[in-house]
């Protein structure tokens, strides 16, 4: 870090909601996840199905062709707030208008999960592929483990977001906790707002842009400059996860040797000039 | 892995033939056959499977659950074959999954079908995430280059505490609810965990002592107490020890002492390097008898041949010795006093003297 920076303001594990009111005045609203309310095509009451043919039943509202929109299904009735649509593949738009539990939509792929609420612990844990939008705050551990696919928070997230991240992008739109990119080995995490202390502590590899405050870097991970390939791919990542802001705002942080790396060779960190 | 010589030496067999090859009642060959593997005598927790080609991986995986170890390993440390997991019926329904901070190796399909889940409770002894090769292996060129000289990171635990542990749990049944559920302790807080453990929806409990430098005795005592800590609190928990100790005697002891399941990745590990030579050796002929031909069945029936080599005393060994948690004392005595006391065992003298027959 180029400059020792302040705690961010509300970095309490129990300050989620307080923190989303930050994060709201300073993006707008996601209009896609708007857009889809208002276009439903199918409700499904698990409390009316038995639980072992709920994946069957999502399967019946997959898209037949590649090109078309993914069905939107909204879901209600669900019998425990936990663990809630794990190991979930179908590919269809889930739509969830209510708060949810810890471990939410674990270990799933392909499936675009949209939650209007907050969510609980271990977010999208492992997760191998599809979208989850969470239009609230999560709790610890969002995107833990998670392999692929995207996870944007458009509230606050807590603790150790994004740990052990080996692919993907992750995306919280307000602050977030400590050790955040904790043993990162891949992927991309975007924090919009704040981040608490050692952020990416232990990560190998993978990138994490932040555009507020970070009390504290782990050992061996440095800011490093933002290039202009960083901040192309920073934009369209902003675009796909609806999030409105400037890539010029963020900070790219990566483990040290990455930008030893990037010095040792020509390019944009070390020009050649003639 | 450092292997130690003979850990337990203090405690000596009473009487001593029971301990020798062929003696006792199980077989290591009684498993074999599709089934499921309800009281093991032996599992794998960190095999490095990536090391070996995946069929050789597989086929020793499948060799090894066929004589009665729970292995444990993902679909995707056993992918890359173009072979099912319907031809390694024992694999299939006798693995162990671990839930451990590389967790990207798992997949929704590995819940399906595992028969065991293994969480941890600690990870402040182990480094294996740190592992150069498992991680190249999995998360290929996006690793920069001297990383690992740099980097310091000592694990993330599945349950970061006791607290959590039932969230988790729950979660565990939702993803699997055919799995059994097994969780690893370290000794050091054994006082504390174990009681708090015991009180959820727990199969087995391994005693991790992997990498622990602890003096043999407090070894030995370790297990004996957590055993009679199960035994009054819920018997029909298993007592699991990861030990690194590879020495088949010390094993048996171990079992005798009140484990039910022991540790065996140094014995599978030699037994994958044993293959993987063979093959290398000699290929031609292999190829010749058709391992081109019918390589899945080809390759098992090496897999077995390369087991028996390699371990099949020391598996017998160990399977030869029941655990008796009601009578711990009975089948061992300890040849040194402390020993003795700390373990309860009785206190074996030797006069010394002719024997007249």
């Amino acid at each position: 870090m180029s400059k020792p920076r302040s705690k961010p303001s509300a970095q309490s594990s129990d300050s989620a909601t307080s923190r989303a009111t930050d994060a709201d005045t300073v993006y707008s609203s996601d209009s896609t996840s708007q857009d889809a309310l208002n276009s439903i095509n199918a409700t499904v009451d698990l409390s009316q199905i038995d639980p072992s043919t709920v994946a069957s039943v999502f399967r019946e509202y997959e898209r037949k062709h590649e090109d078309d929109e993914p069905t939107t299904v909204q879901v209600t009735g669900f019998p425990s707030l936990d663990h809630l649509l794990m190991r979930t593949t179908a590919d269809v738009r889930l739509l969830i208008n209510q708060s949810i539990g810890d471990f939410a939509f674990a270990y799933s792929r392909t499936t675009e999960f949209r939650v209007h609420g907050d969510a609980g612990n271990a977010l999208a844990e492992a997760l191998a592929g599809g979208a989850v939008r969470i239009r609230g705050n999560a709790g610890d551990a969002v995107g833990v483990s998670m392999q692929s696919g995207t996870v944007a928070v458009y509230g606050n997230a807590k603790d150790r977001c994004g740990a052990l991240m080996a692919g993907g992008e992750l995306f919280v739109r307000g602050n977030v906790g400590d050790a955040c990119g904790l043993g990162m080995v891949g992927g991309t995490m975007v924090i919009g707002g704040n981040a608490g202390k050692d952020l990416g502590a232990g990560m190998v590899s993978g990138t994490i842009f932040v555009r507020g405050d970070v009390e504290s870097l782990g050992s061996d991970v440095v800011e490093s400059p933002v290039r202009s390939r960083d901040q192309l791919r920073l934009g369209l990542l902003l675009v796909n996860a609806s999030i409105r802001g400037d890539a010029s705002d963020f900070r790219r942080i990566t483990h040290c040797s990455i930008l030893e790396k990037e010095k040792a060779t020509r390019g944009e960190i070390n020009p050649k000039w003639r | 892995m450092a292997i130690t010589a003979p850990q337990l030496l203090p405690i000596l067999w009473v009487p001593p033939p029971t301990a020798s090859m062929g003696v006792g009642t199980a077989s290591w060959s009684t498993h074999r056959g599709a089934g499921s593997i309800d009281q093991p005598a032996a599992f794998t927790m960190n095999v490095p499977w990536h090391r070996f080609e995946p069929l050789i991986g597989l086929t020793i995986a499948e060799a090894f659950a066929e004589s009665g170890v729970v292995v444990n390993g993902t679909r995707r440390d056993f992918s890359a074959t173009a072979f099912g997991f319907d031809e390694f019926p024992m694999l299939s329904t006798n693995r162990m999954i671990s839930m451990h901070p590389d967790r990207w190796h798992l997949t929704a399909e590995d819940f399906e079908d595992c028969g065991w889940i293994v969480l941890r409770l600690d990870t402040s002894s182990e480094n294996s995430w740190h592992d150069p090769d498992r991680l190249r292996h999995h998360a290929g060129d996006r690793l920069p280059e001297g990383y690992l000289e740099r980097g310091e990171f000592n694990g993330f635990p599945e349950a970061p505490s006791i607290d959590a542990l039932p969230a988790k749990f729950e979660q565990l049944s939702s993803l699997s609810p055919n799995a059994k559920k097994v969780l690893a302790i370290a000794p050091h807080r054994m006082d504390v965990e174990l009681r708090a453990v015991l009180a959820l929806d727990v199969d087995a409990i391994i005693l991790n002592l992997r990498g622990l430098k602890a003096d043999p005795l407090a070894v030995a005592a370790a297990v004996s107490r957590a055993r009679s800590w199960i035994q009054q609190t819920r018997p029909e928990v298993n007592l699991w020890i990861d030990a690194a100790m590879a020495d088949a005697d010390d094993l048996a002891k171990l079992r005798t002492l009140g484990a039910e399941a022991i540790c065996v990745d140094t014995w599978v590990t030699e037994t994958l390097e044993a293959m993987t030579t063979e093959i290398q050796v000699n290929k031609e002929w292999l190829i010749r008898s058709g391992m081109g031909s019918n390589q899945s069945a080809t390759a098992l029936q090496l897999a077995r041949e390369m087991l028996a080599d390699t371990c099949k005393s020391s598996l017998a060994r160990v399977y030869a010795r029941r655990p008796i948690p009601q009578s711990i004392a009975k089948p061992l005595a300890a040849a040194d006093p402390r020993w003795a006391e700390a373990l309860s065992l009785p206190h074996l003298t030797f006069i010394a003297g002719n024997r007249e027959d």
